[in-house]
């Protein structure tokens, strides 16, 4: 039953997930069923206005940025972006799914040593690397997620640790193959590439098409089924939500997102080290998906944003980092769950009640 | 012979450490529901406290006994400041919230003890009647690993004690199963939970200051252990107290051979065992199916 | 979502936003100094090492500043924190180099945060001089012309050891190493090595405990059960100071010979229990070397931190005082002239007089043995009758060297060959 169920995965996610994508938008018929579950901003008939206006500033300050800033905040914004996707992976798992992952750094690594050991054990093309370390995540996320998505709650995210941390101990020790400690270096992409500028509007295209990708995600009957789950997944199961196969999907598509920020990161850095892998670095994502809100469209990319800008400007003149984020993430997850989005979210609705997870639970 | 018996000795002085660390842990998340990540890094605080003590108190004899006891007092007021300033306002939180509440707290607290005590490794010296090798046969076992195993077996037993004979118990194992009783019976769970919180803290002091004997006071020795932790949790079922002992036992004794004989997957060998146990059988061991679901 | 989001809420956002874009940078080009970046971990469990880098580089910016600075120019230290991550490393590495411009970067600790900072190095054309990172894979395949190791690297030290262990007699051994690149590289080469002058000693035991080992118990009544007659440690940092703390509760070193490190940091921070009559290694110890010039940086670093230097501090000082000789003798602070200094020039270290090989950029520094004993007066073990091996001896020969890098398509030309 679990190959059966695996192959018709792959198969969905080959054919159908592209076409899926990129389809204009589904009536959310029948869709009425969420509507005991979901809270009332989130229900499928909740008058959602389409407002083009802040993606469309938000893309041209992006690109803008690519010109304005110097060499150095570049090479920054360009790390920042990429760790949106890192922080959008762990956001999908627990902003909309409720599962709180600690292991995402693992197909963060999956997708970084992917790519590398295409690119220097078998010397294919810089694109063909790309599509190998999506390859790698995405059959390790596959293999793990079937194992964690069986469990819930503390046990899913104790899970998820144990995985990673066995991720992290595999390429440690498998040295023939991954080298180790030392890890693999020599990772530029091709010359045209190889401009700070033009690898961030590289990771720009690539990461804004997976950002769209993720609204799609979000504003799908897909997304509502999450979300449903989220809130109370027996009830999900009891209106026709297949509560496995929507969490095993979730947590593809979720290593796919980390699976992808490692295969750009790896270039980026010209370097993959194990450490990608371990509890440490998933908890980056944990905390960048936290520190944007992560059950908000827009938080990881605000998270991620925020939290590699603040990194590179408070790293350059202090040694207390970890004090510094420690205080940032304690005060937020305690005074505001929802996140810098959730506060951003309740100063537009006029000082109303900061909308955060608190009321979902 | 002389190799097995010292394997299993070694392997269980590995499984007192395991416990000392645990079952703090173990205790907070069976009564009271909430996994305190920064567990750890208050291990570690103890550790540092009874090397302050011991430094003030270096030219008595008894210095190392009295640092003990004065770093588990130390950590007792630090861990009633944590509890009114933090932990109160956690019980009632998601759990997702509790973990990063408790996580962002190993940040805060690891960099605040690197401000106070310095980035050097510290070390405290073992008191004299501990540095004794005592000799059964051709074994030799030396005497502060020993202690090490009697204080994890008195520390269990103590707390064992305190949960299954006598009346405090009785409360706390009724928090355990129905804590929305407490409060209707008359008896203030906010108190309870305080205590049960200093005490976890109390029994990370133990193994902070057992630690001192085994090894050095250093930034990294939280990191070290904390996952290694878990695994032993989960095996064991969480939040139970017997399973934790249990499965520190089996954990120090399957790594105690696994050097010898499958070097290579010692490491992985407690990971891949916690993750089949959460496969298999999330509750653990000896935890309860469905108290968590 | 967006809509949710509101006006507001936008505006919120995008000052946020430009406030941190905007916020000034120190882009400020100060002509009239010599900038080096000290690049190290200084948070996190890695920090002593950073620390003590750092304080010796002060001691060496404070002594060439006395002396009148690097050519009339000031020498000014830029301190960065790499977390001992790979990622921080790289961003800081780049900030060093394109918002503070400095003229050459000394560091970082870890072998995996080193080879990514050489990418960095090699790909904005800084000169970068590692002094406590030693993985040889920096020097044979990462190299790039301005790069140089000034710490002997891990080929090196393990030569170091077979060959003083040639005039040691002994039939049987057993290694106890940490399992990652260094533990692995130095017991594979030690092995081949003593097979080939030493064919009558016998590895009877071998173990690999993890990187954060807690608790060396089982591998120490392992080893003490095979009773050989010299036992190897390669061991770092916590963990060995704990494998000392708890071998000796077994009273292992009065009952086995012992051959491990003498890094002073580790000596140090165990004080009275180290062992004493045990042989150990030192990429530069302080207590070896009787010149007036130890005795002035001993003098100053122990002013500056109230401790002894260790051998990182004394690495990491040689370092910076090679860049000041360098670009004496090149005359100018062009980075090809003083890289190009660097590769012909003989440089007065505290080691003694030392130079950079060409072929891989490697200091020929030595490494110190000798026997410990505890000093009461210091409060911690020190070393005697110290035998200096020189670096020279143990070089990866050019020939081989050359044949690996063809093997692996590594083309490497230093500046002076050009």
């Amino acid at each position: 039953m679990g190959t059966c169920l695996n192959s018709r995965l792959i198969q969905e996610c080959v054919t159908v997930f592209p076409v899926w994508v990129c389809a204009k938008d589904r009536p959310l018929w029948l869709d009425s069923r969420f509507n005991d579950i979901l809270p009332t901003d989130e229900r499928p008939n909740y008058p959602m206005k389409k407002n083009w206006l802040i993606p469309l500033c938000g893309g041209a300050v992006f690109l803008a940025l690519g010109i304005v800033l110097g060499e150095f905040w570049v090479k920054v914004a360009t790390e920042a972006v990429i760790m949106v996707l890192f922080a959008a992976s762990f956001s999908l798992l627990y902003g909309q799914t409720g599962l709180l992952s600690f292991g995402q750094g693992a197909y963060f690594a999956a997708g970084a040593y992917g790519f590398a050991l295409a690119m220097t054990k078998l010397d294919l093309a810089f694109p063909v690397c790309l599509l190998i370390g999506m390859a790698t995540a995405f059959v390790w996320a596959l293999a793990t997620g079937y194992l964690c998505v069986r469990l819930a709650g503390i046990y899913f995210a104790i899970m998820t640790v144990v995985v990673s941390q066995s991720t992290f101990y595999l390429v440690f020790q498998w040295y023939g193959l991954t080298n180790g400690d030392n890890g693999i270096q020599g990772l530029a992409p091709p010359e045209i590439l190889h401009d700070p500028r033009a690898y961030y509007y590289f990771t720009l295209l690539v990461a804004g098409s997976a950002y769209f990708v993720y609204y799609r995600l979000l504003t799908s009957p897909f997304g509502l089924s999450l979300r449903s789950i989220r809130e109370n997944s027996v009830r999900a199961g009891f209106v026709g939500i297949d509560v496995k196969k929507h969490t095993l999907k979730a947590f593809v598509l979720a290593g796919l997102f980390a699976g992808l920020s490692g295969v750009l990161f790896a270039p980026f850095t010209r370097t993959v080290v194990p450490q990608m892998a371990d509890w440490m670095a998933s908890g980056k994502a944990v905390f960048m998906g936290i520190l944007g809100g992560a059950a908000h469209l827009a938080g990881p990319l605000v998270g991620g944003l925020v939290w590699i800008f603040l990194d590179a400007f408070v790293s350059g003149f202090t040694i207390h980092w970890p004090l510094i984020i420690g205080l940032l993430v304690f005060l937020i997850v305690f005074f505001m769950p929802g996140g810098l989005m959730g506060l951003v979210a309740s100063i537009a609705s006029k000082g109303g009640p900061g909308r955060g997870r608190e009321q979902s639970s | 012979m002389e190799l097995f018996i010292n394997q299993v000795f070694s392997g269980l002085v590995r499984a007192s450490l395991y416990f000392l660390v645990t079952s703090g842990l173990t205790l907070l998340f069976g009564v009271v529901g909430t996994l305190n990540m920064a567990h750890f890094s208050l291990y570690m605080i103890a550790s540092y406290f009874t090397w302050t003590f011991h430094n003030y108190l270096v030219d008595y004899s008894f210095s190392f006994w009295a640092a003990f006891v004065c770093a588990a007092a130390a950590m007792a007021v630090l861990g009633l400041v944590i509890e009114r300033l933090v932990m109160r306002y956690l019980y009632e939180r998601e759990l997702g919230e509790q973990l990063l509440i408790t996580f962002s707290m190993v940040y805060i607290l690891d960099d605040l003890t690197k401000v106070v005590w310095g980035s050097s490794p510290l070390f405290v010296p073992r008191p004299d009647i501990l540095t004794h090798i005592i000799t059964f046969g051709n074994v030799n076992l030396p005497a502060s690993d020993i202690f090490i195993l009697l204080l994890g077996l008195t520390s269990g037993g103590a707390t064992w004690y305190l949960l299954a004979r006598t009346s405090t118990g009785r409360i706390l194992r009724a928090a355990y199963s129905y804590k929305e009783m407490l409060p209707a019976l008359g008896i203030p769970i906010h108190r309870t939970y305080m205590g049960i919180f200093v005490l976890s803290v109390v029994l990370a002091s133990i193994a902070g200051s057992a630690w001192t004997m085994m090894g050095m006071v250093d930034l990294g020795q939280a990191h070290s252990l904390l996952i290694e932790s878990f695994c032993v949790m989960v095996i064991g079922g969480m939040g139970s107290f017997a399973g934790t002992a249990v499965s520190a036992v089996i954990c120090g004794l399957a790594y105690s051979f696994a050097i010898l004989y499958v070097p290579k997957v010692a490491t992985l060998l407690i990971f891949a065992l916690a993750g089949l146990i959460l496969i298999v059988r999330p509750w653990g061991l000896m935890g309860q199916a469905g108290r968590l679901h | 979502m967006s809509a949710r989001m509101g006006r507001r809420g936008g505006i919120v956002l995008l000052i946020l936003g430009l406030a941190l874009f905007l916020w000034p940078s120190g882009d400020v080009l100060a002509e009239d100094v010599y900038k080096i970046g000290v690049l190290q971990p200084f948070s996190g469990p890695y920090s002593i090492y950073g620390e003590e880098a750092f304080a010796a580089c002060q001691v060496a910016a404070d002594q060439l500043n006395a002396a009148g600075g690097i050519k009339g120019r000031k020498v000014v230290l830029d301190k960065k924190d790499t977390k001992g991550d790979v990622a921080t490393g790289v961003r800081q590495a780049n900030d060093m180099i394109l918002r503070d411009k400095v003229n050459a970067i000394v560091g970082p600790t870890s072998s995996g945060v080193l080879l990514g900072v050489i990418e960095v190095t090699k790909e904005q054309k800084v000169i970068h001089l590692s002094s406590i990172a030693n993985t040889e894979k920096a020097t044979l395949e990462r190299i790039h012309p301005y790069y140089f190791q000034v710490v002997p690297n891990s080929h090196m030290e393990s030569q170091a050891i077979a060959n003083y262990l040639k005039k040691v007699s002994f039939k049987t051994y057993v290694t106890i190493a940490l399992d990652y690149e260094w533990g692995h590289s130095t017991v594979e080469l030690l092995k081949q090595e003593l097979l080939k002058t030493k064919p009558e000693a016998k590895q009877i035991g071998e173990f690999w405990p993890p990187l954060k080992e807690t608790n060396f118990s089982s591998y120490i009544t392992a080893t003490l059960n095979l009773k050989p007659d010299l036992v190897v440690g390669i061991l770092a940092g916590s963990a060995y100071q704990t494998f000392i703390r708890q071998a000796r509760g077994y009273k292992f070193f009065d009952k086995m010979a012992f051959l491990s490190h003498g890094f002073e940091g580790d000596v140090m921070a165990v004080g009275k229990e180290f062992p004493t009559g045990m042989r150990m290694y030192s990429r530069g110890a302080f207590y070896a070397v009787n010149t007036p010039e130890m005795k002035k940086f001993i003098e100053a670093y122990k002013k500056l931190t109230k401790k002894y230097p260790t051998c990182w501090a004394i690495l990491s000082y040689d370092s910076v005082m090679a860049l000041a000789a360098a670009v004496k003798k090149a005359g100018s602070f062009d980075k090809d002239a003083v890289a190009k200094a660097l590769e012909t020039t003989e440089l007065d270290t505290l080691r003694g007089k030392l130079s950079f090989r060409a072929i891989d950029h490697q200091m020929n520094s030595p490494e110190y043995f000798a026997t410990s004993y505890y000093d009461k007066e210091k409060g911690f073990c020190l070393g005697k009758d110290p035998v200096v091996i020189p670096g020279e001896s143990l070089f990866r020969s050019a020939e081989e060297i050359k044949k690996l890098r063809e093997k692996s398509g590594i083309k490497f030309v230093p500046l002076s060959g050009k």
